[in-house]
């Protein structure tokens, strides 16, 4: 009895240091990106624009990156605008020869995660061009980006 | 048994209090140990401080000088206690646990800087510049560090871009508010991920930081801006600022700008400081610079007073002009001016639209007819600057061109020369009549000058315009300084407190004089700017000056803008025009097709009227930077007013036009963060990279030791 209250005991002041340890749920912070995809199927994709938020959780966009063929490796322009109501728009386009087909990532946003819940990115695309101006059908994919 | 019992319980709970206890304050002593030992470079450095320019000596309280050494990577650094013994001496070129330092064959020796090299890319079109510069950042040591740099870019640059380069790899910066930038910047920081932050000390002066470089590594920075030209006397200028002179601040100011050697951080006091390389040193940082120039109409003539320069002409209205590799040392302006044909240049609107709606800017140039009307007598106040930053070249151009003035003034004028270093004095109590006695002692006085003390700009300017005015004459205050001051607003908020009937002019004298300062009061006092360089002749500097004070100025402007529906034209005050200096004013319209736009102003007692027509569907032209000049004036128009407007809703306004146009201002910053690379251990050492001090000023009468 005495040793089973010594070890609860124990485990209490453990659990409490532990726990008093922990990082402040509403200050934890931490970055990761989160990668855009548009698939515009057997078209090439010449231009597009989309709406990138998050559903859930706290964000702060950090950072935007370019994508991954050299159509769209240079990192797209935002609007300013709406980065002021926590979204933000982005668009690019090109006017290169050599464009890409299917899917592809077009862009890799950097962003600042605070507090414990988990976010859930949405993306809207809301234009995807060809090279001579018509649009196109395609959708946009979120996938997080892994840490190197 | 009952006891025993007590005692183990006693004991347990003991143990947990102190498990309790460690839990709560072993990482905070963790942190604070790791803070003392990698923030040791960024503590003041406890030396003697001697202020060459107040000529006083602190004694520090503590004389030990904080070792300069870092934990490895995967090493916990617990430090409970200050060691009492003597400093470890180290060598002050190594802020890691080591340096790649190169000590050169002659009496300079090389320091590593984490700043390798400028570049410096800029296409004009029409009098709109669109600059990238690209700072290479690198890590020459062996541990891994925090680059810091301040340097300077044009006053009225409106900085729209930032990107950042990780290899091969290029993120965009985003604009934030200024605390939350720099909040981001610090927790970015802290877990390892490479970011780096840009904000504005001044309207010219900027802070660079980039975290996280491990060593080896290099991270580039473009920063993209867009501003108008001068047009200067027939001629269109463009300056790039290679360098932030030493700034002087009055005593018990701390939002100032220091001045200290390399090494040195923290020994100003001062909310942004500028360390400087020793007389003895020398950095490997470089600056290249190209620039192509579509002037729109034949360029007659190109010239580069500031550098050595190589120039390509494609075409009779198009010039491309590259910095001499024989001339890198980023030690002063860059300024490269250019004369465009035709014996008068029209007045000229340029237009842009986008979604946002309608902006454009106007360069109005003043009447020929300007030319043909004499002055009346004049009141000429020359206020020389003689602190310590401008002994020597500096000095003697600035007495140069006075001596030219005096000499100029005709019987009817009145004249008096205000000296300020420390204190200000005076030639004599009252205005003295330009006779050749008056102006032979004006010229006595002149001589006996020279440069020494501190910059008291605020005794200079209380003794320029306190004193009573003389209706019958136009009082003319010109300021001759380089403008090396820390407290620039409170300058400039004087300025509009004391203006009254004066009319400032302010020469900006010496390689790298502060702009911001010399424009906006010459701006604020109705009058105009001048630059004389060390290698101009500045007879002829104020000979120009005498040409625009020769003739009345078109005073008292409005503008009918037609059907142009113009709204929010900065500045609001539309400056009067002098002969040889147009204006520039930007806003934003509704309007279409072809409209008339009305100039009115006053010569003497006369009217006069300018007519322009201006077609507002121009389709062949697209002017992308005129939305960046026209918010960038907006901001330079509210951040004036909040230098004498106590009206605490400025600061937010200002806030808002950056952030809508993604600008840089003083209250927001551009951040970016690669949040996918994480380096390992802290975050390593800051260092600052130092610079030189401008060319022909002298580094013991300006830098702190």
């Amino acid at each position: 009895m005495k040793t089973l209250r010594t070890f609860l005991l124990l485990a209490l002041a453990l659990t409490v240091c532990a726990w008093s340890q922990q990082p402040d749920a509403a200050t934890a912070v931490r970055f990761e990106a989160v990668d855009i995809y548009v698939d515009s199927g057997d078209r090439p994709l010449a231009a597009y624009q989309f709406e990138f938020a998050a559903e859930t959780g706290a964000i702060t966009i950090v950072g935007i990156e370019g994508g991954d063929h050299a159509a769209f490796k240079e990192p797209p322009y935002y609007d300013p605008v709406a980065l002021m109501n926590h979204r933000v728009i982005i668009a690019a386009f090109s006017t290169g020869p050599d464009l890409p087909k299917g899917r592809s990532r077009v862009a890799r946003i950097h962003v600042r995660v605070s507090g414990d819940i988990e976010p859930e990115y949405i993306v809207k695309l809301e234009v995807a061009a060809s090279a001579d101006g018509e649009r196109i059908p395609a959708k946009a994919l979120v996938s997080r980006g892994e840490e190197q | 048994m009952k006891v025993q019992t007590k005692t183990v319980l006693t004991i347990v709970v003991a143990l947990a209090v102190i498990a309790l206890l460690a839990g709560l304050l072993l990482p905070a002593c963790t942190r604070r140990a790791r803070r003392s030992v990698l923030y040791s470079e960024a503590e003041p450095f406890p030396g003697p401080l001697y202020d060459p320019v107040l000529g006083t000596t602190e004694s520090p309280d503590d004389e030990e000088a904080p070792p300069h050494s870092m934990p490895a990577h995967d090493e916990e650094l617990w430090v409970i206690a200050r060691p009492e013994g003597p400093p470890v001496e180290v060598d002050e070129d190594a802020p890691g646990t080591g340096a790649l330092i190169a000590v050169l064959p002659g009496t300079e020796k090389e320091v590593p800087v984490p700043l390798k090299h400028t570049d410096v890319k800029g296409t004009i079109s029409a009098y709109v510049a669109a600059v990238t510069v690209t700072q290479q950042f690198h890590n020459p040591y062996d541990g891994k560090i925090e680059a810091k740099y301040v340097f300077p870019l044009p006053q009225n640059a409106g900085i729209n871009e930032f990107i950042m380069r990780v290899g091969e790899r290029t993120i965009r910066g985003i604009i934030r508010e200024r605390e939350e930038a720099e909040r981001i910047y610090e927790e970015a920081r802290e877990r390892g991920h490479v970011a780096s932050l840009l904000t504005q000390e001044r309207p010219n002066i900027f802070t660079q930081k980039v975290a996280n470089i491990e060593p080896g590594k290099a991270i580039d920075i473009n920063i993209t801006y867009f501003h108008t030209l001068a047009y200067v006397d027939g001629w269109y200028e463009f300056v790039f600022p290679m360098v932030v002179g030493p700034r002087f601040n009055p005593p018990g100011f701390t939002d100032g700008v220091g001045a200290v050697a390399r090494g040195r951080h923290g020994l100003s006091g001062q909310g942004t400081e500028v360390q400087y390389l020793r007389p003895n040193e020398r950095s490997g940082h470089d600056i290249s610079l190209t620039l192509d120039i579509d002037a729109g109409v034949p360029i007659e003539e190109l010239a580069c007073a500031s550098h050595v320069v190589k120039t390509e002409r494609p075409a009779p209205g198009k010039a491309t002009v590259t910095l001499s590799p024989l001339d890198t040392v980023p030690n002063k302006d860059f300024v490269l001016r250019y004369k465009v044909a035709g014996k008068t240049v029209k007045s000229n609107l340029l237009v842009h639209r986008d979604e946002r709606g309608g902006f454009f800017t106007l360069m109005l140039y003043p009447p020929e007819s300007l030319n043909m009307i004499r002055r009346s007598p004049m009141e000429m106040v020359f206020v020389l600057d003689c602190s310590g930053s401008m002994s020597g070249r500096p000095i003697e151009q600035a007495k140069k061109a006075v001596e030219r003035a005096l000499r100029q003034l005709e019987p009817d004028d009145t004249f008096q020369i205000i000296r300020f270093s420390n204190n200000a004095s005076q030639l004599g109590r009252a205005p003295i009549a330009a006779g050749a006695d008056n102006v032979r002692k004006g010229l006595d006085y002149l001589s006996s000058l020279h440069g020494q003390g501190g910059t008291m700009m605020i005794r200079g300017i209380r003794a320029a315009l306190d004193f009573p005015h003389d209706p019958r004459r136009l009082r003319v205050v010109s300021f001759l300084t380089d403008g090396y001051i820390g407290n620039d607003r409170q300058i400039i908020g004087e300025v509009h407190k004391r203006l009254g009937a004066s009319r400032i002019f302010s020469f900006g004298v010496g390689s790298s004089p502060n702009r911001y300062l010399l424009d906006r009061m010459a701006k604020l006092g109705r009058g105009a700017v001048a630059y004389v360089g060390l290698d101009m002749n500045a007879g002829e500097v104020m000979d120009r000056f005498f040409d625009h004070v020769s003739h009345p100025a078109m005073a008292d402007i409005e503008v009918d803008w037609g059907d142009m529906g113009a709204a929010d034209v900065y500045p609001r005050r539309i400056p009067d025009l002098f002969v040889g200096r147009p204006v520039i004013l930007t806003g934003r319209f509704t309007g279409a097709g072809k409209t008339a736009v009305r100039v009115r102003g006053k010569v003497g007692d006369e009217r006069r009227d300018i007519v322009l027509t201006v077609n507002l569907d121009d389709p062949t032209v697209k002017h992308v930077g005129i939305p960046v000049v026209w918010a960038r004036m907006k901001i330079a128009d509210l951040n004036d007013r909040s230098t004498h407007d106590s009206n605490r809703k400025l600061p937010e306004q200002i806030k808002q036009v950056a952030l809508e146009y993604g600008l840089m201002s003083a209250y927001t910053a551009f951040v970016a963060v690669d949040s996918l690379s994480r380096t390992s251990g802290d975050y390593g050492t800051t260092v600052d990279v130092a610079v030189p001090v401008p060319d022909g000023v002298r580094y013991d009468t300006t830098v702190r030791e």
